[in-house]
């Protein structure tokens, strides 16, 4: 993994780089198959109608059973939590149904937590190194932030890029000593704005160089109206995420009863299919 | 007219206007003007200043420039040392290089900006003017770039905060509370951002055929600058005093930056690098 001050994103040198965007420092997420991923997930367990299913997850975090990854991909799925799958089998989920359907090659770069600025950011540094003919990101909230921070040891130099979201206040950043409520008092929503569209100009000018077709889109409708306002010449803004009703949203949960469940996964599948074909 | 923030594409800026919301913090935004005096300080030690009287003239775009030029030698980045606060312009470091390199040149220089500033007015400018050298004397990295719409308008600025200026007044104009900012954001982020801002200015100078230099006046700055992976950009020496009589006796006309020797030496200094 190259150290902090040489990571280049627009000029990645290994793979691994990946690892400093996915990595925890409280939770072993790597090469791993776990039953659960969150707590909740356990605490509903039992309201699960489904079959128990468990998380494959490779060397760099991903929910992807390959350690070595190919060289080429017809289609990587970019995003958060909601692309990860937490609370629903790989089968289930909204890349996997998409790759199925257009009989594609794909992995899935979705890590939980995770803000539009690493998704961007693990873009760039996995376009690098795999050729990928599509791109389709599933945007978290522009709320959701990227902090880099020291590990909290004076021995060690490693930055881990640490999420932070406006109403949770997690485990990891309190470990890293990270004051989510501070940060939010202290920057305004114009520069939390102004850090989202910078990376994803930045995207859509590194896809176009490395010849990407990318597609984008967000499960928070103010960060999807945001995506409709940016002056977008290559990237295509895809229909937003939504449930099609509040009954429909109570209705379909995953395992952990709190994100969606898989008829929201193939609803938006179904609504994206024929555009990203 | 101005573009709106989510419009805005610093990699493919479509109007030099792009510029003006980087350069000046007024509203509405100003014409050209002539000031006598850019600081509080500027005027209050007139009495110790052993030059020739002189004035500072802004553009339109908030820099230190008669009409903007289409096609330039040296184009010079920086904070308030390239803009020469206290200076008169035949003192400044870019003036006294391009004279001696037989060049034309641009001050681009912004008061109190910081690197991402910097780097953000470079994307705009360099896509609209022709250049073949770009300098960039950088603030130092804990200076930061903050957007906020403007309480009475629509307009987004760019703000910028400066670590113990906690009562500047553009940022109480738009309540934004410096002090806690600095809480907020560990000094790692703050190092995130500046080595992103590098490695792009690494690529776009590379892209658009500009040889990019660059330097600080800040030494913890300097040395991280002098750590990193670049791969176009050339790293001048450091701005700095010899000595700290060196320093204390060569004061601009406010008594707090720089004066006509530091600029001289540095110009000495960088000269052979940039032909």
């Amino acid at each position: 993994m190259t150290a902090f001050h040489k990571l280049n994103l627009l000029n990645s040198k290994s793979l691994d780089d990946v690892l400093t965007f996915t990595k925890t420092a409280i939770l072993p997420y790597y090469s791993a198959e776990l039953d659960y991923i969150t707590p909740y997930e356990i605490e509903h367990a039992d309201k699960w109608p489904g079959e128990h299913f468990t998380y494959k997850l490779n060397k760099y975090a991903f929910r992807n059973d390959v350690d070595i990854m190919p060289n080429q991909i017809d289609l990587a799925a970019f995003g958060c939590s909601f692309t990860f799958g937490v609370g629903l089998p790989n089968q289930l989920i909204w890349p996997h149904l998409l790759a199925k359907e257009l009989n594609l090659s794909y992995l899935n770069f979705g890590v939980g937590g995770r803000s539009i600025a690493t998704c961007v950011d693990l873009f760039l540094i996995v376009s690098k190194h795999i050729k990928i003919d599509k791109a389709v990101f599933l945007f978290p909230s522009i709320e959701r932030l990227q902090i880099a921070k020291k590990y909290p040891d004076w021995d060690s130099n490693e930055v881990f890029h640490l999420s932070v979201m406006g109403n949770y206040e997690s485990k990891e950043n309190k470990f890293f000593e990270l004051d989510e409520k501070i940060i939010y008092r202290a920057l305004p929503i114009e520069e939390m704005k102004k850090i989202a569209k910078n990376q994803i100009y930045l995207l859509e000018h590194m896809a176009k160089l490395r010849n990407v077709k990318v597609y984008i889109s967000s499960w928070d409708l103010e960060t999807y109206y945001f995506l409709r306002l940016l002056d977008l010449e290559y990237v295509l803004v895809l229909p937003p995420w939504m449930s099609g009703s509040k009954e429909f949203a109570d209705k379909d949960k995953a395992r952990d009863n709190m994100h969606p469940g898989p008829l929201h996964h193939e609803k938006w599948f179904n609504e994206i299919k024929d555009i990203v074909k | 007219m101005t573009t709106p923030l989510a419009k805005l594409n610093l990699l493919n800026s479509k109007s030099i206007e792009d510029v003006r919301l980087f350069g000046h913090l007024q509203y509405p935004l100003p014409d050209d003007y002539e000031i006598d005096y850019f600081t509080k300080d500027d005027g209050a030690h007139i009495d110790k200043w052993s030059h020739e009287p002189f004035t500072y003239k802004i553009n339109k775009y908030g820099f230190r420039l008669g009409t903007m030029p289409n096609d330039i030698d040296i184009a010079a980045f920086g904070c308030s040392q390239t803009f020469g606060v206290g200076l008169p312009e035949e003192f400044l470091w870019h003036q006294l290089l391009a004279k001696e390199l037989n060049m034309s040149s641009a001050n681009f220089g912004l008061a109190g900006r910081s690197i991402a500033t910097c780097i953000d007015v470079f994307l705009i400018l360099s896509k609209h003017i022709k250049m073949k050298h770009a300098i960039f004397l950088l603030p130092n990295m804990q200076r930061l770039q903050i957007a906020k719409k403007h309480p009475d308008t629509d307009l987004v600025y760019y703000l910028y905060t400066i670590v113990e200026y906690y009562q500047l007044k553009s940022l109480q104009e738009f309540n934004l509370d410096a002090k806690l900012i600095y809480r907020a954001l560990p000094e790692e982020e703050i190092q995130k951002i500046c080595k992103n801002q590098i490695y792009l200015l690494d690529y776009v100078a590379q892209n658009r055929g500009i040889n990019v230099y660059i330097s600080s006046w800040e030494k913890y700055t300097y040395e991280f600058l002098c750590d990193l992976d670049l791969q176009s950009i050339t790293i001048l020496p450091p701005w700095q005093s010899q000595s700290i009589e060196f320093s204390k006796s060569d004061k601009a006309r406010d008594m707090s930056h720089p004066g006509p020797k530091h600029h001289k030496k540095w110009a000495n200094e960088i000269k052979d690098f940039i032909k």
